[in-house]
């Protein structure tokens, strides 16, 4: 029980400053209630590659390529870094386009979910339950004898891989490549980023914390239902609890905060409701009225999330934490979510702040089969 | 003496594995293989988790 209680204290500190730092990176620049998304920002970066051409959602976010590297360098000084790989790398790179579309016609990853609650989205709460009935149906496969194989042991460089293009795309957002297409248009998301070695710091900086603590989005809930383990689950509650008091002190809910403090070019207001919430459904028109149904789709689309990410054994932050440690089934399902992302934008399945897209109720049915079939159909017979 | 040889898998399958036989075989002790730390940690957890509840 003491190892626990001091194991848990760390996952709570790292909770706490990981949450401060999502606030605090949307007055430094980032979109509202969108600090730090692995989902956007990879939705983002597959559209500055031109994976898609959506001219407001286009820019290669450098916290991304923190994620990786800061856990690639902190798993080599922990001697935890193990090129591996091997374990269905097909079906992740489809299990991770599924939670992508899963994630753009919710309009975020889990670690965007917490982030909107924090800044007051109520709707938040919906994709949460979602996302918890998606681990429970994840968890059932698992019960049954789920699983994608084993990895087996690679070459060195084919796990350097990763940090080897995280590396290469931050040079070329330093040295503004003429071969990356960013935003032009003021105020859309796109536009809306810290400095770039800012975001690269608060990259490493989570890395390093998620790297350590094994923080996870998906993966708390699964432990509590599985293993009854709530030391995930305490970093979660840390991270909104940081996010929260953070968002309150410095004054995004209004008011001059608690203490007057100004941290940032950006003024941002926040407020408690389900509606008129930063880049989120439901879509209310001027006189307020929503579709209901939105809210099923968003509850739908977070349970892909949930079901998607068990199957594959993380979070999409977790799969950037884990192809920094060398485990390049987990890069192949980062570049599943970079074409997730692109496939959602150029199909007009992402959601945006004007509502669903065109097609994104079929994208959810059609993530939401593949992702059971998978579950089904994939299991050993144990030993 | 019952073996589990958990290698290579990924999390959390390595803790459902290890789970599955503590119930099957309550009154053996186990010997997990596991080639990850995380997946250690985990399984280390739910070891202490079985004792006391044998208790």
């Amino acid at each position: 029980m003491s190892s626990f209680l001091s194991k848990t204290k760390w996952i709570i500190l790292g909770g706490l400053v990981f949450g401060t730092l999502g606030a605090l990176a949307v007055n430094w620049g980032n979109p509202n209630n969108m600090g730090l998304c692995v989902a956007c920002f990879l939705r983002d970066i597959a559209g500055a590659l031109q994976l898609h051409t959506t001219a407001t959602v286009q820019y290669l976010r450098p916290e991304i390529f923190g994620f990786v590297l800061g856990s690639f360098g902190t798993s080599l000084a922990f001697r935890e870094w193990r090129p591996r790989g091997g374990s269905s790398p097909i079906i992740r790179f489809l299990l991770a386009i599924c939670v992508m579309i899963g994630a753009m016609v919710f309009l975020g990853c889990p670690i965007r979910d917490l982030l909107r609650f924090s800044g007051g989205d109520l709707s938040a709460l919906v994709g949460l339950a979602g996302l918890i009935v998606g681990v429970l149906v994840g968890i059932f496969f698992l019960k049954r004898g789920f699983t994608l194989g084993r990895t087996t042991k690679v070459p060195k460089i084919t796990g350097l891989v990763v940090p080897i293009f995280a590396l290469v795309l931050f040079v070329l957002l330093i040295i503004k490549s003429g071969v990356l297409s960013f935003t032009s248009a003021d105020g859309a998301p796109g536009s809306l980023h810290v400095n770039p070695w800012l975001g690269l710091v608060l990259g490493l900086v989570v890395g390093f914390i998620v790297q350590r603590t094994r923080f996870c989005s998906v993966g708390a809930w699964r432990d509590v239902f599985l293993t009854k383990n709530f030391y995930l689950l305490s970093g979660i509650v840390a991270f909104v609890v940081g996010a929260l008091v953070t968002n309150y002190v410095v004054g995004n809910f209004g008011a001059s905060g608690l203490f007057g403090l100004n941290v940032g070019p950006r003024d941002v207001v926040y407020h408690w409701g389900f509606t008129k919430q930063p880049i989120a459904l439901p879509y209310a028109d001027a006189d307020g009225n929503i579709l209901w149904s939105q809210y099923i789709w968003s509850f739908l689309s977070f349970s892909v999330v949930g079901l998607g990410a068990t199957l594959m054994g993380g979070c999409p932050l977790r799969t950037t934490i884990m192809a920094g440690e060398g485990d390049t089934d987990a890069g192949i399902s980062i570049l599943g979510y970079i074409a997730g992302g692109a496939i959602a934008m150029n199909f007009m399945v992402a959601s945006s702040g004007a509502g669903m897209g065109k097609y994104g109720t079929w994208g959810v049915a059609v993530a939401l089969v593949f992702c059971l079939a998978i579950g089904f159909l994939m299991r050993e017979k144990e030993a | 003496m019952i073996e589990v040889d958990v290698r290579g898998l990924s999390c959390p399958i390595p803790v459902v594995r290890a789970q599955k036989a503590m119930a099957t075989h309550p009154k053996e002790i186990l010997y997990v293989m596991v080639d990850s730390s995380v997946a250690r940690e985990h399984i280390e957890n739910l070891a202490k988790k079985g004792v006391l509840r044998q208790r």
